[in-house]
């Protein structure tokens, strides 16, 4: 795996707001705001960290969820006509990738950087926030305890950096996963996971390392 | 018809589902009612997978009630390949002949099965749920109460009937019958109020 352009970790720069900190400042200097072309800049490097995580394969389905996301991000934070259209665009383009791969990140979701989903079918990540390189495989479900669509982000979970989370898992209700956390396959997580710690089973329990 | 009632119908019953000669919709609203009432409980949503596998089942029960063979063989063969499409497509797999009432919502596509002898109203059905048969050969489906909830990766299988209000966690494997505002957890499922495991209702 090649290693991903640099970007660096100044707080503006995140994966919801993809800019460098060098243009905000210039912006915050001269009272304007960052230029369009500096935002576009950055979430073209954003895209190239995700591809790099992907091994460069741009088809798998998992790549083409993140940058779909990502790219709906970006349109939120873009105005006009132009943004409402690339919104309209990212939202059909995540609805198609829904149906044929089953992947669905939800609009609200927060995702870190270099964040690998492994494989495809019933991946329905609803979560409050996604740290960075965080792994998901296949079968894994992210949500409200109840089915009900979460109109309080509060209610849904959220996984910190590093997290491993094993195929057919379910991590449901307003739960912390614990940064590098590993959460075992076909797991049913509704409480806080600590940094570190394994969880297994139905219902899950943390097992000694 | 009262938990009863289906349970003393499906016993006598020489199969686990329906013979599907009938229109076995909920009764008391029309067809295009019925969809826009599942529309409705998608959110609106006319891409929505669950809503489209829901929509081919009220169809492939509608045309039941047509009572001309002539007139229902091209609508039998839409409902086919709408079925074949839906379970190919989106892996939500409901056989007409498995009875659904009102405001089910299936909330993320991909390996649905749902085979039962009853449903009721307001159910929550999420992804890679299972309910059917407990083993090959097996003879009797699930009756499912009102206002369940089925959690992801869930498998309801056998005799059992599911009382109203009833929480399958998710990953529980549940093949006992479930009284009324319990829930079950676990592989396999552990039966506790449902006040305690979700601290509420």
């Amino acid at each position: 795996m090649s290693s991903p352009p640099e970007m660096t970790t100044a707080p503006e720069l995140t994966p919801e707001r993809p800019v460098s900190p060098a243009a905000t400042q210039e912006a915050k200097s001269q009272g304007t705001s960052v230029s369009p072309g500096e935002q576009l800049n950055g979430l073209a490097n954003l895209l190239a960290e995700d591809l790099a995580t992907y091994d460069s394969e741009w088809l798998h389905p998992g790549f083409l969820a993140v940058a779909t996301h990502r790219v709906r991000k970006y349109a939120k934070h873009t105005p006009g006509l132009p943004g409402s259209v690339l919104a309209l665009a990212c939202r059909g383009a995540a609805q198609a990738i829904d149906w044929v791969w089953g992947i669905q990140i939800p609009e609200h979701v927060r995702l870190g950087r270099r964040v690998r989903i492994w494989h495809h079918g019933c991946v329905l990540l609803d979560a409050r926030e996604i740290g960075d390189d965080v792994h998901f495989r296949h079968d894994t479900t992210l949500g409200p305890v109840r089915g009900s669509p979460a109109t309080n982000l509060e209610a849904l979970p959220v996984i910190e950096n590093g997290a491993d989370i094993g195929s057919g898992a379910c991590i449901l209700g307003p739960v912390k996963v614990g940064k590098s956390a590993v959460v075992g396959a076909n797991t049913l997580v509704m409480k806080d996971v600590p940094a570190g710690a394994t969880i297994l089973g139905v219902p899950g329990r943390i097992i000694p390392s | 018809m009262t938990l009863e009632e289906l349970e003393r119908d499906r016993a006598a019953h020489p199969g686990p589902l329906r013979d599907g000669k009938t229109n076995e919709n909920p009764t008391g609203i029309s067809l295009l009612s019925l969809v826009a009432e599942d529309l409705k409980t998608h959110g609106g949503n006319v891409l929505a997978p669950g809503f489209l596998a829901l929509a081919v089942h009220r169809f492939g029960n509608w045309r039941m009630g047509l009572r001309s063979q002539l007139v229902r063989a091209p609508m039998t063969a839409a409902y086919r390949t709408a079925q074949g499409a839906v379970t190919t497509l989106f892996g939500i797999d409901i056989p007409y002949t498995s009875k659904l009432g009102r405001r089910i919502r299936i909330d993320h596509h991909g390996a649905v099965y749902i085979g039962v002898w009853s449903m009721g109203d307001d159910v929550i059905v999420r992804h890679s749920v299972t309910v059917g048969l407990v083993r090959r050969n097996a003879t009797r489906a699930p009756i499912i109460g009102n206002g369940v909830e089925l959690g992801p990766g869930a498998c309801v299988v056998g005799e059992i009937s599911v009382g109203d209000g009833c929480y399958v966690a998710g990953n529980t494997v549940l093949a006992d019958s479930l009284p009324e505002g319990m829930a079950a957890i676990g592989v396999p499922a552990r039966q506790v109020p449902k006040k305690q495991l979700l601290g509420e209702d």
